[in-house]
């Protein structure tokens, strides 16, 4: 099968509307799980989708919300940081006693109270447990760049490039890492400050004295970038370009430079 | 104190399995306005539209479990779910049977004349109805009111091999339009 010629023929986009017959559908699930090409096109489409949908929001009568809350109230878990909840224990007065029955009341207004009091600071440790939930599968993601970053480091042919501040030659601004086998380079750009408005930085290798492009810093998310395939370099080296990058560098705006 | 969060689709999954109040919130708040618009395009009444969204959400929340990341997004999954709740009404017989409603060929006949003077459309609906006429109205037969291929062949009195390829083209240019607004969107930013 062309997997290109299947993506363009049509059907991922009627997938995602939901216009596939069934055999289509099952068709394009078992492709999608062996092909992640196929399974990036549709969510590509996916996403435009969702976008447009997201556009034609139309923002419903308000009360459709505690209707369907209502519905669904027996349904819902509860919140596992939240212990039982406190509540007030019918207190047995003798009606005789009137003492007894005012303490009773005092008793009951209390435990209101604090129940009420109880219940804000559960809502509050719920909301905080979820922000923490949050924070956790960041650093789950992070910790998975990282073990990425590790095995690029690590992997046989690896050799490491130190580039240096042109300015202040002691002070390292980004690892690049050059496998002499898949001539994959990556560049961890740590030390580089944000590329001010309007520019970004290129890196450029320089081989047999001529520099060619080894492509943008473009944000790298997890600390490195791949970047360009470059087979033989003697050095590497980045500028500050205009944004989208040059086929030459300026050399004016030389930042930091390292030699194989 | 608020602690505003925001979640990408993997945690939500996450968070959804939890069950909680709070995911449903999050959901409900995030998405009640986009699947309300799904409705209101393809019923074109929001009274209706209303009442339909608490099927839908309450539909999602119990299906949740048969919601399978492997074969698509989460949010393009509820929407096919809104989708499809919305058409499955339109072609049950107790909607059909309704004064409200008009025998499907003399609606196909009126595509055309009603959506001419539909200003207020929104979101998708209005970039179909920027397409030509004779793609537009397969759109509107496959997208908004669910028919197969082959009765759209029979509706419009064509052959399947052209119901199909004008559906591959209307949808082609439909996307091309979608990327354009994402563009001025983006630019807009």
């Amino acid at each position: 099968m062309d997997i290109r010629e299947y993506i363009s023929s049509g059907i991922v986009e009627r997938y995602v509307l939901g216009l596939t017959s069934r055999e289509e559908t099952a068709d394009i699930q078992q492709k999608m799980a062996a092909h992640p090409e196929i399974r990036q096109a549709v969510d590509n489409f996916s996403l435009e989708y969702e976008n447009q949908i997201q556009k034609g929001a139309v923002p419903p009568a308000p009360f459709i919300k505690e209707k369907i809350l209502e519905k669904l109230r027996n349904e819902f878990q509860a919140p596992a940081l939240i212990g039982t909840t406190s509540e007030a224990e019918p207190v047995v007065t003798p009606l005789w006693k009137q003492y007894w029955s005012v303490a009773s009341v005092l008793v009951a207004v209390a435990a209101l109270a604090f129940s009420v009091y109880f219940y804000d600071r559960s809502r509050e440790f719920e909301r905080k447990y979820h922000a923490l939930l949050e924070e956790k599968l960041l650093l789950a993601n992070n910790v998975k760049a990282l073990n990425e970053q590790l095995h690029i480091v690590n992997a046989a042919g690896t050799s490491t490039v130190i580039l240096k501040n042109v300015k202040a030659k002691d002070e390292t601004l980004a690892k690049l890492y050059w496998n002499n086998q898949t001539k994959e380079v990556y560049l961890a750009d740590a030390g580089l400050t944000a590329a001010p408005e309007g520019l970004q930085y290129q890196l450029w290798a320089i081989v047999d004295g001529e520099p060619v492009d080894a492509g943008l810093l473009d944000g790298c998310d997890a600390g490195i970038c791949k970047m360009k395939i470059i087979s033989s370099a003697q050095a590497f080296a980045i500028t500050l370009e205009k944004k989208g990058g040059s086929p030459t560098p300026n050399l004016e705006m030389l930042t930091a430079m390292g030699e194989v | 104190m608020a602690i505003r969060l925001k979640y990408s689709e993997e945690e939500l999954v996450v968070l959804l399995n939890t069950r909680q109040e709070v995911a449903f919130e999050y959901l409900y708040d995030h998405y009640s306005g986009a699947l309300h618009g799904v409705l209101v395009n393809i019923l074109r009444d929001s009274e209706q539209a209303n009442d339909m969204l608490q099927e839908v959400f309450v539909k999602i929340w119990r299906k949740l479990d048969s919601y399978d990341p492997s074969k698509g997004r989460l949010f393009t999954w509820m929407i096919n779910i809104t989708r499809n709740t919305a058409i499955d009404f339109l072609r049950s017989s107790d909607f059909r049977k309704g004064s409200q409603i008009q025998e499907l060929s003399e609606s196909v006949n009126n595509i055309a004349a009603e959506s001419a003077s539909r200003e207020d459309c929104i979101g998708l609906r209005a970039l179909t109805n920027s397409l030509k006429e004779e793609l537009r109205v397969l759109i509107e037969l496959a997208y908004y009111q669910g028919l197969t291929h082959e009765e759209i062949a029979i509706e419009l009195d064509l052959p399947l091999g052209t119901v199909k390829t004008r559906l591959r083209t209307a949808i082609s240019q439909l996307r091309k339009l979608m990327l354009i607004v994402l563009i001025i969107l983006l630019l807009w930013i």
